[in-house]
């Protein structure tokens, strides 16, 4: 069963009282919530995910609930929970959907080390997979959204899973979250994508989801070998580019971009020295001109 | 600086390279860092792992010398100088008595 498959009132009354366990790539999340945004949000961006019994082992159990204190009589608030605890200060319940999926976030790069962790958006096409580390701000999630619009499979907008023995990419495929311009960038590059309305007010600014495409979560347990390591860089303007990246900065950038690189020891350094090895690396430059950024995409396999 | 004294690699298997060009990776077991050399440290690096009773100052010059990469002009002693004590601010060589 699929989420889609439930109807608005049983989903309604999954969240808010047991939970819902989500098939989420390699993770099963049990997600409770009374907030109608998470509801809403569920139902738009995870429709396509498998629903387990509930008595699946789920990997987190977390919610996003009002909180206990006062201070949700003043302006209404939303509070992340995995387990009993409470790791993050409340946010205003408008955000009652990102908190969630930054809560997601969060608990796979504090604990799922069985993977080497980037942060870096993954897709895939022909069976071999591009992989994009960057910093926030980089345009990472625009070209990713733009790509995966473009026809690529998603297997990750946010966080690349590595497996530390296949040295496979783990499709972890969740909604693109995207910032500020890159909203209207993308509504206008694919005028039919499911996006959710946009919350303002963010500590990342405006904020607005993407719903992934049902083939790549469909699709996600078809882990993907890595081929190109393309390095994103937007500034407002610049000239759409790729040009060869050494693979030794390659390396250094990937180590900057691991959440767990640190606890992996050699074992870690092992696998992104194979990861660099086995894969063609890119610096990428864009200015905003989306088409341009997936044609040369497009080329890439001609360098491989 | 006596060049009576040597310069040694850490222990072999204390620290894990690759290579990539003419740069190394390295991963040091001990710290947990990473470090990246360009191609002279990378060069002074492998002369040391390979001399395992180590090399004096004036024997790596002349054995990197060999290296028709590297610049035979008179800074080049002092650049690998520099070299293997930048290294060795990094745990990545160490200096003992001849």
């Amino acid at each position: 069963m699929i989420v889609a498959d439930l109807s608005s009132r049983e989903l309604h009354s999954c969240l808010t009282r047991s939970g819902i366990r989500l098939r989420v790539g390699p993770i099963v999340a049990q997600i409770r919530s009374p907030f109608r945004r998470v509801e809403s949000g569920i139902a738009l961006h995870y429709s396509a995910h498998e629903v387990v019994a509930p008595d699946t082992f789920a990997d987190f159990l977390v919610a996003v609930d009002p909180p206990a204190s006062v201070r949700r009589w003043l302006g209404p608030q939303a509070l992340f929970r995995f387990g009993h605890d409470a790791p993050f200060h409340p946010l205003p319940a408008a955000q009652a959907f990102p908190l969630l999926e930054w809560g997601l976030n969060w608990c796979v790069t504090a604990h799922c080390h069985q993977f080497l962790i980037l942060h870096a958006a993954v897709v895939e096409r022909g069976g071999r997979a591009a992989l994009l580390p960057a910093p926030p701000g980089s345009g990472k999630s625009t070209l990713c959204a733009a790509l995966v619009a473009h026809g690529w499979r998603l297997l990750s907008d946010e966080l690349a899973l590595i497996d530390l023995d296949s040295r496979r990419l783990v499709p972890f495929p969740r909604p693109i979250s995207l910032k500020n311009q890159s909203i209207d960038a993308i509504a206008r590059f694919s005028p039919g994508a499911s996006m959710s309305e946009v919350v303002r007010d963010t500590q990342k600014g405006s904020v607005a989801h993407l719903q992934p495409p049902a083939g790549s979560v469909h699709a996600s347990q078809t882990t993907a070998l890595p081929a190109w390591i393309v390095a994103p860089t937007f500034r407002a303007g610049q000239r759409t580019a790729l040009a060869p990246l050494p693979q030794s900065v390659t390396f250094m950038r990937l180590v900057d971009c691991a959440f767990n690189y640190h606890i992996h020891g050699r074992r870690g350094f092992d696998a992104l020295g194979d990861l660099v090895a086995g894969s063609r690396c890119l610096d990428f430059s864009y200015g905003g001109n989306l088409d341009d950024a997936v044609r040369m995409f497009d080329q890439l396999e001609a360098l491989q | 600086m006596s060049d009576r004294a040597v310069w040694l690699a850490p222990a072999p298997g204390s620290i894990a390279w690759r290579r990539f060009g003419d740069d190394l990776v390295l991963y040091d077991d001990a710290t947990g860092c990473t470090h990246h050399l360009g191609p002279l440290g990378s060069a002074v690096f492998v002369a040391l792992a390979e001399h395992e009773c180590g090399l004096e100052l004036a024997a790596l010059v002349d054995y990197l010398s060999a290296d028709e990469d590297f610049s035979t002009a008179a800074t080049f002693a002092a650049q690998v100088e520099r070299t293997v004590l930048d290294l060795a601010d990094l745990n990545l060589a160490t200096r003992a008595s001849a």
